[in-house]
């Protein structure tokens, strides 16, 4: 790269003008970069917390077992569950719901929405027995459905840091493309600016000492 | 030197006696027979076009929570209340088993089914069906195991 019909005046404010951008460019994707990181590190928490609120949930129905249908914490504790989950759930579709994962986030939507409307009705069960086979066989489904949310979020889980590894990917990509940018552009405005400036090249005997 | 020798010797002695009692806890449970006097040990696969033909009613003996997990679809829960010994000639008076939930009709064909083939429940309650008058008794020796494994349809 050189510039030939440029003087060195216009050289330098090229240059500058040019090296700005690619600076303020190179800020700009750091910036983006630092983003999707901290969003990634949000999306983890979040996933985190679902699983820890679905882990809660299934805990309170066992207890519910337990007691017989008969504690009030527990009913408090699957209901404090469902509600975390929920919240967590909409905060991860809003961060990074896209076309890859729209389906999957349905899926787990309506998976979800049936289990909640079973936790309720279980926990508003006036008693519950191990020896009542419709009771066992109801928590057996809430069990199942338990285990499909669980692999569900796992695979959305997969997905999105699939989503965010990719896009830091995209993004160190486009920083280092910037620097090496930067770097074409001063290296040929330097060189540049020494021969076609002076108008002629020394030769290369003249700075010999006689 | 003897040090070396007596550390080996207790090494091997603990390792043999894990192994037998490793061994003696897989035959704890023993597997089922192969057949069933009086009715029909049959496979999935033919479980599978019953289901699909509707040719039979189905009763799943396993705990009624388990039922709930997955079952065959359209499959009775009968939870089996088992205390007897997993032998052919157990004590039915021990168990207990919801002979309601059978069909009226003694002629009706009827697949019993539990786990899989250690699942004696269903083997127990099959023969307990023949011994109540059910001429057409079936019995997935397989289990549930089996059906999941091959991915065919739940509920």
């Amino acid at each position: 790269m050189s510039f030939p019909t440029l003087t060195i005046r216009g050289k330098l404010i090229f240059t500058s003008v040019t090296s700005l951008g690619l600076v303020a460019a190179l800020i700009f994707s750091g910036w983006v970069g630092f983003l999707h990181d901290e969003d990634m590190k949000r999306v983890n928490a979040l996933l985190d917390n679902q699983a820890i609120s679905l882990q809660l949930t299934l805990r309170a129905i066992n207890e519910l077992v337990v007691t017989e249908g008969t504690s009030t914490a527990s009913k408090e504790m699957a209901q404090k569950g469902l509600a975390d989950f929920s919240q967590a759930l909409d905060e991860i579709e809003a961060m990074v719901s896209n076309d890859q994962t729209r389906d999957d986030f349905k899926k787990l939507h309506e998976e979800w929405d049936d289990f909640s409307q079973d936790v309720k009705q279980f926990a508003a069960r006036r008693s519950i027995s191990i020896s009542d086979d419709e009771d066992m066989v109801a928590l057996g489904r809430l069990t199942r459905k338990a285990e499909a949310i669980d692999e569900d979020v796992n695979t959305i889980a997969t997905a999105t840091r699939q989503i965010v590894q990719t896009v830091l990917r995209t993004t160190a990509g486009v920083i280092i493309a910037l620097m090496v940018l930067m770097s074409a552009v001063l290296v040929a405005s330097l060189s540049g600016s020494t021969a076609p400036s002076t108008g002629r090249s020394m030769p290369a005997s003249s700075t010999r000492p006689n | 030197m003897k040090l070396i020798q007596r550390t080996s010797t207790i090494l091997v002695v603990a390792f043999l006696l894990c192994m037998a009692s490793t061994l003696a806890l897989a035959q704890e449970k023993p597997s089922t027979p192969n057949s069933l006097p009086g009715g029909k040990a049959i496979s999935v696969e033919k479980a599978k076009q019953l289901v699909d033909s509707k040719g039979a009613f189905f009763f799943d003996t396993r705990s009624a929570v388990n039922f709930g997990k997955g079952h065959i679809p359209g499959a009775t829960s009968v939870s089996y209340r088992e205390k007897s010994d997993y032998k052919v000639d157990f004590d039915a008076s021990q168990d207990q088993l919801d002979l309601s939930k059978l069909p009226a009709d003694k002629a009706a064909n009827l697949v019993f089914y539990s786990d899989g083939p250690k699942g004696w429940k269903s083997y127990k309650a099959a023969v307990i069906a023949i011994k109540n008058g059910y001429t057409s008794v079936m019995w997935m020796r397989d289990g549930s195991a089996a059906w999941f494994a091959k991915g065919y349809p739940t509920e």
